[in-house]
């Protein structure tokens, strides 16, 4: 049986309207999918378009081939389309087509028929090999801590680093664990962290993500909380995992979760002037991903250091452009994934930021990556980094 | 590694459009094979995505060297089924490429968009600057400037279109591709580099009328120019439950005949809707008032409570109701996310009657429906009202949701609706889009002197026949 079928009742609730193509208005959103923007923009380049595909293979019109590769990898599983649908149950007015879990299974099943394209056949294979996406080798993995005060025992409260922070990201790592330890918070790391397996779904490959999700549960056993830095893993933590029947025994929660509440409890005070103009660039996958949405707790946390001037972009929170590099594009369409986050840098320019703020490794790798390639002026930051700059660590 | 066979006209569009923005992918063909609707599908041969008037015209005249058909496409928003075309050969224009605001002319009181524009786009560029455009109530974000004036008689009703009536009025002109690819600017009299004013005939008689629901089929739009105005400032909406159909007609009928009415939008639903909405299932009817001042408006609606207050009618705070009055404030809401997107995917009933026919049209459809739920054993939601649009022009719509996973259903939705615009043809009530069927259903109740006349004036345009052939009947 095709994963797609599992979707039916998603793809025929669709009414083809265009809504997740073009919504346009002045208070919410100036178009919707940032592919349709950056590819030849065909039909099959947008949500209305992919869902008609999954209607196709279910109706025996199209089949599983190569040619259909191109359209189902580009896509960042952003959301935002479904953010725009109007198609909503009409009690609760929760969404009823979850576009990005219909692009999943169908890559599912491009992966089972054997027609997974190479980038994400490296992909898995870096994963099972290393444990990481980057091909980076594993004993490197605590390269950053070396110097720092980390301890690989279990504890009550963990942090869960996550591959990007360790390998690409390793200052967010770093001013992490200073920022825990300033506080005094007692937490371990893991030994054997592994990669947490959300790439691997993203890109349909369900079994060696399991694999993933069942050792790093293994090695949580114990936690009461566990705390990630990227947007990717808390996803994984929170909706994936109890997606394929696991049980999480901890609370998962967002760095920026944990250090608002502290800063509502009175327990963070940053004290360092930082005089700068930020904005704050929301993660798809703690924003829209999260149903109600980690977006307060980031803010909080940006507006609690002195000096910092929060200057929003458009769009923004649960309207948000998505920075590009979500849904495997970073591997299966690397330029384009750069291109869709230039347009984050003309919506912070708009704002008038000097800095773009957010709070998930990845984002932050392609948010720099299109600085890199422009030759913008704009500083790129992690929420954690002028933290622990204020926090003076 | 197996040869790729393309379109014969693969190469020559590539040159055209770039080989970017050509495929004849037979997964992009498929979806641009289909609309909205439970209408079947027409899977053509190659599709082009435009980047300019030029690149436009050269396909237009690559079309008729190679006497391939042409089928335009917009927003992809259509309820009525796709253009015949010709299936494995046609070219399909995509043309949201040509998204671009070209002017504003705030001394003439006038924009000019490209016609791949979006609705919600175009609007939403010209409020920035103060200023607003008569665009369709829905739907506003799919649609573009093209489609909706080439598919919707009159370009569509415009959120105030109780006072202002249709959009065509406030269309000052448009640019245009014809079938044999020389470029017609309308609404300039027919004057080389005169600019198009508000006074279109002034010079030569004005053309632009022909093109406006024309459905493709005389041309592809490729700009139009906007009347401007400056919307009112104050936007008030409300509605009122009745105990029966006589009071809510009463109070609908006495607001139509005022003259200017009152409210902008007016709107009648029936007691079922209203429960699909969650709300009471009463009659219902809602309002949008707009005015300049807060005299004005509180004028209107002590008009709209008289009225409400002799017919019987009470004004409700039911959330539901407040919410779907709320949605009224700015029309895109309603339109796209707040009514009838909601339950999913429809067919819709949609044709313009008189006033005086209102009663007859809500007692059409359900009897037709019931026949096919017992038939069929199936149950169909619908949702239905009725709008007005002018002093004559009633708009009766009527959705019909139903489960696309059962072929069944679909082929019941498609019997009713085929019984339904043939009722309401042979009654006089036309379908208010001109898409593929209702194209078809409306050339069936032609004159022979309408048809005709049709007729000599497609082959004098399109003489090899090649837009959007099919679209008015077989023999056009």
């Amino acid at each position: 049986m095709l994963e797609l079928e599992k979707y039916k009742k998603d793809v025929y609730a669709c009414a083809r309207c265009g809504v997740c193509v073009y919504k346009y208005n002045a208070w919410s959103t100036h178009r919707v999918c940032p592919v349709q923007e950056h590819s030849a923009g065909l039909e099959p380049y947008n949500p209305r378009g992919r869902i008609a595909l999954a209607q196709g293979i279910l109706e025996g019109e199209i089949k599983y081939t190569e040619s259909l590769v191109k359209f189902l990898t580009a896509c960042t599983t952003c959301m935002n389309c479904v953010q725009q649908c109007g198609a909503r149950d009409m009690a609760t007015r929760g969404f009823k087509i979850k576009t990005p879990e219909i692009i999943e299974a169908m890559r599912a099943d491009l992966v089972n028929l054997g027609l997974a394209p190479p980038a994400y056949k490296a992909l898995s294979s870096r994963i099972e090999k290393n444990r990481n996406p980057y091909a980076e080798p594993k004993e490197d993995r605590w390269k950053w801590a070396d110097g720092l005060n980390v301890s690989f025992d279990k504890a009550k409260t963990m942090y869960y680093v996550g591959c990007t922070s360790c390998y690409r990201r390793k200052e967010i790592a770093t001013d992490t664990v200073n920022i825990l330890n300033k506080l005094g918070i007692s937490f371990g790391i893991l030994e054997d962290e592994w990669c947490c397996g959300s790439p691997l779904l993203r890109t349909g490959q369900k079994a060696l993500a399991e694999e993933m999700a069942r050792h790093n549960l293994e090695e949580l056993k114990g936690a009461e909380t566990v705390i990630t830095s990227c947007a990717g893993c808390i996803k994984a933590f929170r909706q994936d995992y109890p997606k394929m029947g696991l049980e999480i025994p901890f609370k998962a929660v967002h760095i920026t979760e944990f250090l608002s509440g502290l800063i509502d409890e009175g327990k963070l005070k940053p004290k360092e002037h930082i005089a700068k103009q930020v904005t704050y660039h929301d993660p798809c996958h703690i924003g829209r991903h999260m149903g109600k949405g980690i977006y307060d707790e980031p803010r909080n946390v940006l507006k609690a250091i002195p000096g910092i001037e929060l200057k929003e972009m458009f769009p923004t929170r649960e309207n948000a452009w998505c920075c590009g590099a979500g849904g495997g594009m970073k591997v299966s369409n690397p330029d384009m994934t750069v291109e869709i986050a230039t347009d984050r840098l003309a919506h912070a320019k708009e704002a008038g930021a000097e800095a773009i703020v957010s709070s998930c490794p990845f984002c932050k790798t392609n948010i720099a990556d299109a600085v890199k390639a422009t030759g913008s002026k704009l500083e790129v930051y992690d929420i954690t980094e002028l933290l622990a700059k204020s926090l003076g660590v | 590694m197996t040869e790729v066979k393309h379109h014969v006209l693969y190469n020559e569009l590539a040159a055209i459009a770039g080989s970017k923005y050509v495929s004849d992918d037979d997964c992009v063909l498929f979806t641009y094979s289909r609309d909205s609707g439970p209408h079947p599908g027409k899977i053509q041969g190659i599709v082009a995505r435009p980047g300019s008037i030029e690149e436009v015209v050269e396909i237009v005249k690559l079309a008729n060297r190679a006497h391939t058909p042409v089928v335009p496409s917009g927003g992809r928003a259509g309820i009525y089924g796709v253009s015949p075309g010709s299936p494995g050969r046609g070219i399909v224009v995509d043309m949201t490429r040509l998204d671009k605001v070209i002017s504003i002319d705030e001394d003439n009181m006038c924009a000019t968009a490209q016609a791949g524009i979006r609705l919600a786009e175009f609007q939403t560029t010209l409020e920035k600057k103060g200023w607003s455009i008569h665009t369709a109530c829905a739907p506003w974000y799919s649609d573009t400037v093209g489609g909706q004036l080439s598919c919707v008689p009159g370009g569509g009703a415009a959120p105030s279109t109780a006072t202002v009536g249709w959009n065509r009025h406030f269309v000052n002109g448009m640019k245009v591709v014809l079938p044999t690819g020389s470029v017609l600017q309308t609404g300039t009299g027919g004057n080389v580099g005169k600019s198009v004013i508000w006074a279109p005939e002034f010079g030569g008689p004005d053309f632009t009328p022909m093109f406006i629901g024309d459905a493709g089929a005389f041309g592809i739009k490729v700009e139009a120019t906007y009347r401007m105005f400056r919307p009112p400032p104050i936007v008030r909406s409300g509605g009122a439950t009745f105990k029966s159909f006589e009071d809510i007609y009463r109070f609908y009928r006495s607001l139509c005949l005022i003259e200017p009415m009152p409210c902008a939008l007016l709107m009648l639903y029936t007691p079922f809707s209203m429960k699909l909405m969650g709300a009471p299932e009463e009659w219902s009817s809602m309002w949008r008032v707009t005015g300049n001042d807060e005299e004005e408006v509180e004028l209107k609606l002590k008009w709209i409570k008289e009225n409400l207050e002799k017919a019987g009618g009470k004004e409700s705070d039911h959330p539901a109701l407040k919410r779907f009055t709320g949605y009224l404030i700015d029309m895109r809401d309603a339109a796209e996310m707040g009514l009838w997107a909601t339950p999913g995917r429809y067919a819709l009933c949609e044709v313009v009657c008189s006033l005086g026919d209102v009663p007859k049209i809500l007692n059409t459809l359900p009897p037709l429906i019931a026949k096919r739920e017992k038939e069929r054993g199936m149950h169909i939601h619908r949702h239905e009202n009725t709008l007005v649009t002018g002093p004559n022009a009633h708009i009766y719509t009527s959705y019909l949701y139903y489960d696309d996973t059962d072929p069944k259903q679909r082929e019941g939705i498609l019997e009713i609706c085929k019984e339904f615009f043939d009722v309401a043809a042979s009654n006089g009530w036309m379908a208010d889009t001109n898409q593929a069927y209702t194209c078809r259903t409306a050339a069936k109740y032609w004159t022979p002197a309408f048809f005709n006349f049709m007729k000599t004036q497609k082959q004098a345009l399109d003489p090899n026949n090649i837009m959007n052939p099919g679209m008015w009947g077989d023999l056009l």
